[in-house]
């Protein structure tokens, strides 16, 4: 059996999984600092 | 540190251990190409572990100083943690079926014992957004986290002490039975992924700060009105 395949699988999934729930988190942190600066201006 | 260096810190070491994993350390005799996964699967499972422990070390200053930033830090290393297990879990299981031909193998202490851990877990937070009186809820979870926290050494240890296992021990206080090349490897790996889950554990606490600040004012807005 090749070990290519899972190889590949494990590292491309961790850091699908990393790079998705990191993007994700800035996200939301970067609208809801907007907010907070949208509200400090009024 | 601030929020970008320790992004750019966790990209140049990731990247730094890439090309150790991958360019460097020796093919493993036994396991050939399928080892490779150990540099990613291992780090993140002591990464994992530590973070329980931690976040119950944090539900226990919460306790002592009433302090609900404490709780919220709890709260944030738990579910950073939780992504950490399942990776833990879908890495473990591309091992042992390249390794050992199987999904899963269920008398495999190491394997069951990390599930059970990640089991105990996936509780927290059906406990603690059951509960509506913020106080209470920072209170009840701080209690969950000490104790899942100090169950998690406690396993840990069981499994170790267990006769029958299959996993290999690659980690004791001797340093295993790896060699200089690959422990350097596995040195940086670890230290990357410590960064990544710092990084990520950074991210999500500006974020919920930033909802508890929103959430104050809106509060405030309300109550002006």
């Amino acid at each position: 059996m090749s070990a290519v395949p899972y190889v590949v699988g494990a590292y491309a999934g961790v850091a699908c999984l990393f790079v998705l729930w990191g993007s994700i988190m800035m996200r939301h942190a970067r609208r809801r600092r907007r907010e907070l600066d949208r509200l400090e201006q009024r | 540190m601030r929020t970008r260096a320790l992004i750019a810190a966790t990209a140049a070491t990731a990247a730094v251990a890439l090309a150790l994993i991958f360019l460097y350390a020796p093919l493993d005799a036994d396991q050939g190409l399928s080892q490779k996964i150990f540099y990613l699967h291992v780090p993140m499972a002591i990464v994992t572990l530590f973070g329980f422990v931690a976040a119950g070390l944090m539900g226990l200053r919460h306790l002592q100083t009433r302090d609900r930033s404490w709780d919220l830090r709890s709260y944030v290393t738990i579910h950073v943690s939780l992504v950490f297990a399942v990776a833990v879990l879908g890495t473990g299981s591309l091992w042992a079926r390249v390794s050992w031909g199987h999904w899963w193998v269920w008398n495999e202490p190491m394997l069951v014992s990390f599930l059970i851990v990640f089991l105990l877990y996936c509780c927290y937070q059906p406990l603690r957004f059951s509960i509506e009186d913020p106080d209470r809820q920072a209170r009840y979870a701080s209690v969950f986290a000490i104790t899942a926290g100090a169950f998690v050494p406690l396993n840990f240890l069981a499994v170790r002490l267990a006769q029958a296992y299959t996993h290999p021990r690659v980690l004791s206080a001797t340093g295993g039975h790896m060699p200089g090349s690959m422990r350097l490897t596995f040195v940086v790996a670890l230290v990357a992924v410590a960064l990544l889950f710092l990084t990520l554990r950074r991210v999500e606490l500006e974020s919920k700060r930033a909802a508890i600040e929103l959430r104050r004012r809106w509060r405030l807005a309300e109550a002006a009105r």
